[in-house]
């Protein structure tokens, strides 16, 4: 056990004007997670504390979250990773829900605007499934890990200054299926993407790419987006 | 938040924006060492008229202004898009864009075209000492 402290980012719209830092000092393990440390300090410190969190496995992307300055997963990031103070934030780019938490309903509304599942006009075989080849499945490799965690658009300057901007997320969302070999959904797809919200407004700075804590590259797919409208409307 | 509405899209803007900026490369060089070039003796005035009223290079000039001119305004429209949250501010600047880069553009070709005459010499067009 080791002493730890943490920094964290207090906002309740409902009783403070302004937001505010509160610092606790918590007894650690070594092989705890921040959100371990979250944990222990709601559980046995401040119940008041608000974030969200479900899987604890890296898997359902609910606690995202700036860490030391930057977007990371709370369960998956080892406190021991972290030197000195540990200031926990919430998403930049949301507004705060309360402390921790952020409110991402326009983030979900813009990723149910490019689609996000198999569109194919086809009736499917009735004997077997839609089959790809191993090199076609291949294609989908570095876009279907996806957790929608958020880390990535909430890093994104553009989607700062416009939050009308889809956002890395949805856009690696809506390349996951139009790369994919069995979806014929381009043409219901292509309105938005190429609207002025779509992949015209990334501008290529990389931060989605930093912050990804799946090590994938958004900013890769709507380089991909680019060229198919490029090929499609030129 | 802004309006999501789906509008035209970028996809024209946004391929001629990189593909002015390529073609801006060699053509900006070639301007700013013949047009611009300091020699032995100050800047020449008479050289530069001597090249202009060779039509191809007037030519040249005239599409270094439409790259030019469309590679700075399709920007700061861009910047526009993304900056500006009330869509009627973003079209009053759109036509103003439009506006200044249609006057720049006359301003440019009415200069270009202007230059007939090798011995033309301005006010201010007299070779330095």
């Amino acid at each position: 056990m080791m002493e730890r402290i943490f920094r964290i980012f207090r906002f309740n719209p409902e009783t403070d004007k302004e937001p505010y830092y509160d610092t606790f000092t918590i007894e650690v393990q070594d092989t705890w997670t921040i959100l371990d440390g979250l944990n222990a300090i709601k559980w046995h410190h401040d119940g008041t504390l608000s974030y969200r969190r479900s899987c604890r496995h890296g898997i359902c992307g609910s606690c995202a979250m700036m860490i030391n300055g930057k977007n990371d997963l709370a369960c998956e990031k080892q406190i021991s990773s972290v030197k000195g103070e540990i200031t926990v934030e919430p998403l930049k780019g949301f507004p705060v829900t309360r402390d921790l938490m952020v409110d991402q309903t326009h983030f979900f509304e813009g990723l149910r605007l490019v689609k996000p599942w198999l569109i194919n006009h086809t009736a499917p075989p009735t004997d077997k499934e839609r089959l790809q080849t191993p090199e076609d499945r291949k294609l989908l490799d570095g876009t279907w890990e996806c957790i929608l965690c958020g880390a990535c658009t909430s890093s994104c300057p553009a989607f700062w200054d416009n939050d009308s901007f889809l956002g890395p997320a949805a856009l690696l969302k809506a390349y996951r299926y139009i790369c994919d070999t069995r979806d014929e959904g381009l043409d219901e797809r292509i309105g938005i993407l190429d609207s002025k919200v779509g992949v015209w407004r990334c501008h290529t700075i990389f931060n989605c790419v930093e912050a990804c804590p799946k090590d994938l590259n958004p900013t890769n797919a709507i380089v991909q987006l680019r060229r198919r409208l490029i090929q499609e409307k030129l | 938040m802004r309006d999501r509405g789906i509008g035209s899209g970028g996809v024209m803007g946004w391929f001629f924006q990189r593909l002015t900026g390529i073609v801006l490369v060699p053509v900006l060089l070639v301007h700013l060492l013949t047009m611009h070039r300091y020699h032995d003796h100050g800047l020449a005035w008479e050289q530069v008229t001597n090249l202009m009223i060779n039509p191809y290079w007037k030519a040249l000039e005239i599409t270094f202004l439409v790259l030019a001119l469309y590679h700075a305004f399709n920007g700061l429209y861009a910047l526009f898009q993304d900056y500006v949250k009330s869509s009627g501010v973003r079209l009053v600047l759109f036509s103003l864009t439009v506006l200044g880069g249609l006057v720049l553009f006359i301003v440019g070709v009415v200069t270009v075209l202007s230059i007939q005459s090798p011995g033309l010499v301005g006010t201010a067009g007299k070779v330095l000492p």
